[in-house]
């Protein structure tokens, strides 16, 4: 790390000593992962906190730190120290405790719980406790305590909590699902890679599919049962996640409408706008499945007018009049 | 050993520093640090003491306090010493499962520049919590990174202070200039959001973050203004307009699957019909969802939502339909 300050690395060595303390049994390679270093950056640290003894002191006046190999309980400093090699801290001095958390960083923490807990829901208590703790830092300092509507535990938590036990253990899921461009649920096996998160619960699951024999990315929202499953994971090794998020478009949906409808069209994806900004609309966007974009189309009718292609109007004309008879 | 000044040899020194003067409850003297570390400081008595006081800003600005000792009675300074009570966290206690939410809420500030603080925040907290180090959590989530003006409008927040932008609504050619009194910053279905008091308005306000134009800027003095203390931000989210109470809407068998998702309660009318009782909900939005399954999907009450839902479908049919 050659561009690291001198006072961003005390900065370390402060939170290192009482994370070590709060974690015994951790090994180097684990240690460096959580701290984002390389396990030679984490070695170099160790053994500078250790050096820190002065002339005039006395024995345990001084840090001291020792790797122990895994293999025997037996202090191995002046052997070989590899990453699985444990850490021990014999003595802390003083340095047990963290420095206090700055406000400034309490209240970005508590802001980011307070959207962890949209994505996860009220299943995970320590939210709302840690966030407790976290608002009383420090005396005199404000953080502000709520930056969401609370109460609202989303349905879906629970699909989330499964979706991070399957990725946690290596278990397949079995899920129904709603897929966006379909009006219709299916069940599938699924085998969870990553779950990627968006703030405000948008949250989707890359996954090998067993059905569609490729990765393929799942919204959550649109999972309505998932289940861990005993299956074998069958997925190959080597996969290819560039097509996950499929943009399979299969038409482009026209529309034209006043100028106070362009809230309708804001934020479609791929969504182009050919009148300036402030006149009336004239755009369009692609849509995945006849059937979405009829579902679309319908719903935004008294604000915006598809104007092609010719056989999505006629389509939405005679689901209207169906509707209206029926 | 002459003076070192490498980043790698400074930090040794700092940390050095700091546990001699951490060392018994005696403040030490400038002549005893320099004495006794020898082998950091230049051998030049200006240059000692420069890099001293240096040293001693350092450890102040990461939360170090160190505390000058004077002598009561001719009030001369006698030394230094570490204020371990002030400068440790030990007010509060994290249990494990605490710190592991505090680890993943760090994880949403990745990609900003707030990212390495927050994440020095949350190491704090894991220092104290302790508990399982959950390594496949790095590997199984990946968090979309927030927006821009969320670092600026938190700080705001939580000092008080008002903040300008330029902000462009959908249906105007050109965007306007606001001054905001923040009370929420928020997230709701992917989307980003401020809530605060408009000050030319007078009024509270919603903002979605894609839609301000350039930077956010701070507009006053920390303090400046109070946020009202119940803030109903689900209602301000949810926006004008009249919100439904428990709607209910029939619904084919095997179709409108998101109206059953969202239903509290599901009856089977008979062998082709279901009865969704949906919860409360704003009355237009909820007319366009059942208007987009067609004939799939029948208002049965209220009947303001079954005219909404029919005037949406009148619009739809090319205006051939007779009313």
């Amino acid at each position: 790390m050659p561009t690291e300050s001198a006072v961003a690395r005390v900065q370390r060595f402060l939170v290192l000593l009482p994370w070590l303390k709060a974690h015994p049994g951790v090994t180097i390679k684990e240690a460096a992962a959580h701290f984002g270093i390389t396990t030679s950056q984490l070695v170099q640290d160790l053994r500078d906190l250790g050096s820190t003894e002065l002339p005039g002191m006395h024995p345990g006046e001084s840090i001291n730190i020792e790797f122990w190999s895994t293999d025997s309980a037996e202090d191995d400093t002046d052997v070989h120290v590899d990453d699985d090699c444990t850490i021990v801290v014999i003595e802390s001095l003083q340095f047990d405790r963290p420095t206090r958390i700055a406000a400034a960083e309490a209240a970005r923490l508590v802001l980011a719980l307070d959207v962890l807990e949209t994505m996860v829901g009220s299943g995970f208590t320590a939210i709302p406790t840690a966030r407790a703790k976290l608002t009383t830092i420090g005396p005199g300092e404000t953080v502000p305590g709520q930056f969401l509507p609370r109460g609202k535990a989303p349905s879906r938590s629970a699909v989330v909590a499964t979706v991070m036990q399957s990725l946690a253990t290596g278990h397949c899921l079995t899920i129904d699902y709603l897929p966006d461009g379909r009006d219709e649920v299916s069940t599938r096996i699924i085998e969870p890679l990553e779950l990627i998160v968006e703030a405000g619960g948008l949250e989707r699951v890359d996954a090998w599919c067993r059905r569609a024999e490729e990765v393929r990315s799942f919204r959550v929202d649109r999972i309505l049962r998932a289940d861990l499953s005993d299956e074998e994971p069958r997925r190959p090794d080597v996969l290819d996640r560039a097509g996950a998020l499929q943009d399979s478009a299969a038409l482009r949906v026209h529309v034209t409408g006043p100028a106070s409808s362009a809230w309708a069209i804001d934020g479609l994806p791929g969504c182009v706008v050919q009148s300036p900004a402030g006149a009336p609309i004239i755009a369009s966007f692609p849509a995945g499945s006849m059937e979405w974009a009829v579902r679309w189309a319908l719903s935004h009718a008294d604000v915006l007018t598809v104007t092609g292609p010719e056989d999505l109007v006629a389509h939405i004309r005679s689901r209207a009049r169906d509707a209206l008879e029926s | 050993m002459s003076a070192q000044t490498t980043a790698e040899d400074k930090a040794v020194r700092l940390f050095t520093l700091l546990v001699l003067l951490s060392a018994g409850r005696r403040p030490k003297t400038r002549a005893e640090v320099f004495e006794r570390m020898t082998a950091f400081y230049p051998p030049g008595r200006e240059a000692r003491e420069r890099m001293f006081e240096r040293d001693k800003d350092d450890l102040r600005n990461i939360g170090v306090v160190i505390e000058a000792i004077e002598d009561v009675e001719n009030e001369e300074l006698i030394g230094y010493r570490v204020n371990y009570q002030q400068t440790q966290e030990r007010g509060i206690s994290f249990t494990p499962e605490e710190s592991l939410a505090v680890s993943l809420a760090a994880r949403l500030w990745e990609g900003t520049r707030a990212a390495a603080s927050v994440e020095h925040a949350a190491l704090q907290v894991d220092a104290i919590g302790g508990g399982p180090v959950e390594t496949w959590l790095e590997q199984a989530l990946r968090f979309t990174p927030m927006p821009e003006p969320v670092e600026l409008l938190t700080e705001a927040m939580r000092s008080r202070s008002r903040v300008e932008f330029s902000y462009l609504k959908p249906a105007d050619a050109t965007p306007a200039r606001r001054e905001i009194e923040p009370w929420s910053v928020t997230a709701l279905a992917g989307r980003w959001y401020l809530l605060g008091l408009d000050t030319a308005a007078a009024a509270g306000k919603t903002f979605r973050l894609d839609r301000i134009v350039g930077p956010v800027t701070v507009a006053s003095a920390p303090g400046a203004y109070s946020p009202p203390p119940n803030v109903d931000v689900a209602a301000m989210l949810q926006g004008p307009g009249d919100a439904v109470e428990t709607p209910i809407v029939l619904v084919r068998r095997g179709t409108c699957h998101r109206l059953r998702q969202d239903s509290v309660a599901i009856e089977q009318v008979d062998a082709q019909w279901d009865r969704c009782t949906l919860p409360a909900r704003n009355e237009q939005r909820l007319a366009r969802l059942i208007a987009g399954y067609g004939a799939d999907a029948k208002v049965a009450e209220p009947v303001t939502l079954r005219a909404q839902v029919r005037s949406i479908l009148e619009a739809a049919s090319g205006g051939q339909h007779a009313h």
